[in-house]
């Protein structure tokens, strides 16, 4: 299998980029420690050696002899690298196996992940849909796979924000390069891969009948999602300056104060910039003040309204490719990018049309969009148990209307799931008036609203008077002294 | 459709109640909702314990509408031909002759029917659902009012094979007696000390007659937000979380001849929601597949058909 493939080199390419990253931010914490070069290939070399042997290859009757075999390898060539066995060698040989342990343990998941059995049982295609759903969802019995793969990934970047910090504390660079990059891509790689591997396990487990280029379709996207995040992360600028945390927090300083300025202090720019203080401090470089610094700040928005714009197009296309055939099921949040997925190609052609390029809008046929919004639309519109708006009633439903509206402001509150009947019940048991007038008003309605026979104009009149008493009577009403139970 | 005719169906109703109240005490309502089965051409499920009326229940209804009646007693070596009919060769004619079996009457009372085997119990289908059985190849009518009569028991279930959904799908209503009440079995004591008052029931209809209201029934006006009151609430059953398969539309249509019929009843020649919300449990809750989760916990189909009734609009007048 594919995707079975590449998790390995995914997994070891993020144990490598962490590792790394924390070797290179944990280097100045250790005087006289700078990494060789060699020591990087260890790392790569013994994540992916880990991963690979442990997606493949290991089993639980592997000899430990052999586990033992791969260490000694490891560890010999960085002997022989190193020169000597001396104190120094320990923290390099952590390091890489630290990042040997780490690849082991994700190359053993994925073999847990391919026995679905194991978890599933005989229970068949019956339970598929319960664990689809655990993958989205907490599983009540244990950690779910999906959850193994979120977890490093955020306490990883945490343990390098952490480090990163330190670091700065201690007065070094902290900028991460091409290791948070290689950190980021195969972080997000490796989800999106993990994800679509557990849904293949299952769809085998199940013998269900999926098409067969939809990996290559997942993995198209979730490439294209991931260049995407890597040059948000390559582009935005970390110095959001004038909007720095320093300013917004003097504005909120003086919010508190209650002397608001929200004008751009001026900093003359012929004086020099006060040098970073000693220790924690984010406050980076100040952007050029006033009007011009409006004008960033605007082109900032800009710039983060269309990455953002960017990726809901990214976002609802993929969505609608997963969904394909069975886009009106779509709910919620995937349903609301797909809506605005088409919203954003409607309006794209449309500006292509107006700029004459025609024939580039013929690319990206709107017939298919409105047949899609209609899709979704006729969901939409029927949502559970909701009736389609009629025309505004007169005469007697008129007068149950105000009756209704009426009781409603004196807490008599008329549920969408009763019948006019049960509501009339609920009044007679409130009102003061006599019964048979309540009773008489809410027959003589019934009759109105679902008879095909019509009212004499004698008939429609008592039943109008007697409505009038029910409203004398509801004004009558207290508020608060009547409750719907 | 007149007056006159609507109210010839409440009088029916009235009359036909009245002469089962002479041998059932205190069944008033799941008389009524029979005889609501009966008007709109559909087949009945009887779910209770033994010994609570349901075979009194079926004879005192045949006796009423002087129909044919008779009883298959369901057990496991219960063949098809044995409910259907079997062709036996007539020496003297020197040919085979179809000898009808008991499904040719107009109640049927199919006893513990889940004692029969899915074999026998799916010969009973097309009798069901077409008021006609085949045998030999020939197709054969039955008699018209057709009614099948099926019991079963709630809490036995060795040696027993359960309805498929398909089956119970064609049942029009599925109700239960329950116990009697003390006066009312108090009641069922003094009555039957000496003779059983079966014997003496007499009919008060004819089946002609009852299958001339079938036709008044059908003709009850029904209003557009009703039906679509109808249709709404049945969907919604298909998509609640501990449902895995909902009400299908046969329950729907099943819903609304129901509703029609217990509005003439009612001598109504329209049909209210409130008709609706009434029927809606004994018509649709045994069509509904409920998941083994929610099996296991112990929801009834009955209490998700209730939670869907408060939930679902009844399309009536809004707060504007």
């Amino acid at each position: 299998m594919m995707v079975k493939r590449i998790l390995p080199l995914l997994a070891s390419l993020f144990t490598f980029a962490f590792w790394a990253s924390a070797m290179k931010f944990s280097a100045p914490l250790f005087s006289g420690f700078s990494p060789p070069p060699w020591l990087w290939i260890l790392l790569l070399a013994g994540s992916l050696e880990s991963s690979y042997f442990a997606a493949f290859f290991l089993t639980p009757r592997t000899p430990y002899l052999v586990r033992l075999l791969e260490l000694v390898l490891l560890f010999v060539p960085l002997y022989l690298f190193y020169g000597a066995f001396k104190l120094d060698l320990l923290y390099p040989a952590l390091l890489v196996f630290m990042a040997w342990l780490t690849a082991r343990s994700y190359g053993s998941q994925f073999v847990t992940m391919e026995k679905v059995a194991d978890t599933l049982g005989d229970q068949g295609a019956s339970t598929v849909k319960w664990e689809y759903e655990s993958l989205t969802s907490k599983n009540a019995y244990g950690s779910i796979p999906m959850e193994y793969f979120w977890w490093r990934l955020f306490s990883f970047a945490f343990v390098l924000v952490v480090l990163a910090i330190v670091t700065r504390v201690q007065g070094a660079s902290f900028e991460l390069g091409f290791l948070g990059l290689l950190f980021v891509v195969s972080g997000l790689m490796l989800q999106g891969c993990v994800y679509l591997f557990r849904l293949q396990m299952l769809w085998g487990f199940a013998r269900a009948e999926v098409d067969k280029g939809l990996p290559r379709l997942w993995l198209r996207h979730l490439g294209l999602f991931v260049l995407l995040a890597a040059l948000l992360v390559s582009l935005a600028p970390v110095n959001y300056s004038p909007l720095t945390a320093a300013r917004l927090g003097s504005i909120v300083a003086g919010l508190w104060g209650g002397a608001v300025d929200f004008s751009l202090p001026q900093i003359p720019s012929q004086e020099p910039v006060p040098p970073a203080q000693e220790g924690l401090d984010f406050v980076v470089e100040e952007g050029e003040p006033g009007l011009a610094g409006i004008l960033v700040a605007l082109l900032f928005l800009l710039f983060f309204s269309l990455v953002g714009l960017v990726l809901i197009f990214s976002l609802g296309l993929f969505v609608l490719a997963l969904a394909k055939g069975e886009v009106e099921r779509l709910r919620g949040l995937p349903n609301l990018l797909v809506r605005m997925y088409l919203t954003l190609r409607k309006v794209f052609v449309s500006a292509l049309k107006r700029l004459g390029l025609s024939g580039l809008a013929s690319l990206f046929p709107d017939e298919r969009s409105s047949e899609i919004f209609t899709r979704l639309a006729e969901r939409q519109q029927e949502p559970l148990g909701k009736p389609g708006r009629e025309d505004k009633p007169t005469g007697v439903r008129a007068m149950l209307r105000r009756i209704i509206n009426r009781a409603s402001k004196k807490g008599l509150i008329y549920q969408p799931s009763q019948t006019a009947l049960e509501y009339g019940e609920v009044l007679e048991g409130r009102l003061a008036t006599n019964k048979a007038t309540v009773e008489e008003f809410f027959r003589g309605y019934q009759e109105v609203r679902y008879s095909f026979q019509k009212l004499s104009k004698v008939e429609e009149e008592r039943l109008l008077a007697a409505g009038s008493v029910i409203l004398a009577q509801i004004e009558a009403l207290e508020k608060g002294d009547s409750s719907n139970d | 459709m007149t007056e006159r005719y609507i109210s010839e169906v409440a009088q029916f109703g009235e009359a036909v109640s009245s002469n089962i109240a002479k041998v059932m005490v205190g069944k008033e309502h799941e008389t009524k909702l029979l005889l609501v089965a009966l008007l709109s051409g559909g087949h009945v499920l009887l779910e209770d314990v033994p010994g609570v009326g349901k075979t009194m229940l079926a004879r005192s209804l045949a006796a009423s509408i002087s129909g044919r009646f008779s009883r298959i007693q369901c057990t496991p070596d219960l063949l098809p031909s044995d409910i259907t009919g079997v062709a036996i060769f007539d020496q003297k004619q020197g040919e085979f002759v179809f000898r009808p079996g008991p499904l040719f009457a107009q109640i049927v009372l199919a006893d513990e029917i889940n004692r029969a085997t899915p074999r026998t119990q799916s010969s009973l289908l097309e009798a069901m659902g077409e008021g006609q059985i085949t045998a030999d190849g020939v197709t054969y009518p039955l008699g018209q009012p057709f009614l099948l009569l099926a019991t079963q028991n709630p809490i036995e279930f060795e040696g027993t094979f359960p309805l498929p959904e398909a089956q119970l799908d064609r049942f029009f209503l599925r109700l239960t007696l329950g116990y009697p009440s003390l006066a009312e079995e108090n009641q069922v004591l003094q009555r039957l000390q000496e003779r059983h008052p079966i014997l003496n029931l007499k009919s008060c209809t004819t089946p002609e007659q009852v299958q001339k209201l079938q036709q008044v029934v059908a003709s009850i006006y029904v209003e557009d937000s009703v039906r679509d009151y109808i249709v709404r609430l049945t969907q919604s059953t298909r998509s609640h979380s501990q449902v895995q398969l909902g009400a299908s539309p046969r329950g729907s249509l099943a819903l609304l001849r129901a509703s029609q019929a217990w509005a003439a009843l009612e001598n109504r020649d329209y049909v209210l929601p409130d008709d609706v919300k009434r029927l809606a449990v004994v018509v649709l809750a045994h069509r509904l597949v409920l998941r083994t989760e929610s099996q296991l916990r112990g929801i009834q189909a009955p209490s998700i058909i209730n939670e869907l009734l408060h939930q679902v609009e009844v399309g009536a007048e809004r707060k504007e």
